[in-house]
């Protein structure tokens, strides 16, 4: 109990002190309480590794196909695609070879990667 | 950090849960953590074990779905204690918008005064007359063990507010109890 003699200056600080650390020694048991949270846990959603591959590789084509159809990009890959079929290696062949390369190592990239 | 009793830190378990989805290594940790937990939230809701073990269990769920945003930079306990803290409150809030529709008062929180006998009863009869953030302070820094600065964190508010609370809830309970010492005998608030 608290006496006159002991309420001084940083009585409340021990007391609270005390009192935590009585309480903190009681240890409350488990008592199947983690089996309860583990049968609650909801399963993680895992990608399949053919999506996480399908995924991007999928956007990229589609991707090519809006700027060949739909921008001036077309014409670009156009005249790549044609260096290509002749043979002949100009910067414009370089270029969409570059451009092509780098997205898919970026779709295949992200595919393989952990998350 | 929690001595481990399986061989492995606390740290090293969060890892085996990151990168394998390992559900025996977050029951450990569950094990491990669940009594200072369950206690804390058991001062929190004036020692209802029924809300408290609730308010416990969708802790550690919301700790199993969100484990990626941990980011070693506090204690997990210290990172488990915001996380209970966020889903009482979330309770409290809850049960103040019930009250409200059905037209009644919210009652405050209570302290924790079970089988409560000598210093814990005087103290948890001190610490009546603390406003809620006050007590969320003491909660914090005494029962949960808690920095000011670790406690700051729990609670969302800054590191200042902390110790001030902490200041008048002291001053507070010391006036109680000294208005028992001056002589009544008869319990601070009875």
């Amino acid at each position: 109990m608290i006496t006159p003699l002991n309420l001084h200056r940083d009585a409340i600080d021990e007391l609270l002190k005390a009192d935590a650390r009585d309480l903190r020694t009681r240890h409350i048991d488990d008592d199947g309480f983690t089996l309860r949270i583990l049968d609650r846990l909801p399963q993680k959603k895992r990608v399949s590794a053919t999506l996480r591959f399908a995924i991007p590789f999928g956007c990229t084509l589609i991707a090519c196909v809006i700027a060949v159809v739909f921008t001036s990009a077309g014409s670009f890959m156009f005249d790549a695609y044609m260096d290509l079929v002749t043979a002949t290696v100009t910067p414009t062949l370089i270029g969409m070879a570059v451009v092509m390369v780098t997205l898919y190592g970026v779709s295949i990239g992200g595919a393989l990667g952990d998350d | 950090m929690v001595k481990p009793s399986s061989g492995f830190a606390d740290n090293d378990l969060i890892a085996r849960v990151l990168l394998n989805d390992d559900r025996n290594a977050f029951g450990e940790l569950v094990r491990r953590h669940q009594s200072q937990l369950r206690a804390s939230l058991r001062r929190m809701t004036g020692g209802n074990l029924e809300l408290s073990d609730d308010v416990a269990q969708e802790t550690f769920i919301l700790a199993w779905k969100n484990i990626k945003s941990f980011r070693y930079e506090a204690k997990f306990s210290t990172w488990l204690y915001r996380i209970a803290f966020n889903a009482w409150q979330s309770e409290v809030r809850k049960k103040h918008e019930l009250l409200m529709d059905d037209g009644l008062m919210p009652e405050p929180v209570a302290v924790e005064c079970i089988a409560a006998s000598g210093v814990r009863r005087d103290l948890a009869r001190a610490m009546e007359g603390l406003t809620v953030a006050e007590h969320n302070a003491i909660t914090q820094c005494y029962y949960n063990d808690l920095s000011h600065e670790e406690a700051a964190c729990v609670l969302g508010i800054p590191l200042g507010t902390v110790k001030t609370n902490i200041l008048k809830a002291k001053e507070k309970m010391r006036a109680k109890l000294a208005a028992y010492e001056s002589g009544h005998g008869q319990g601070v608030a009875a």
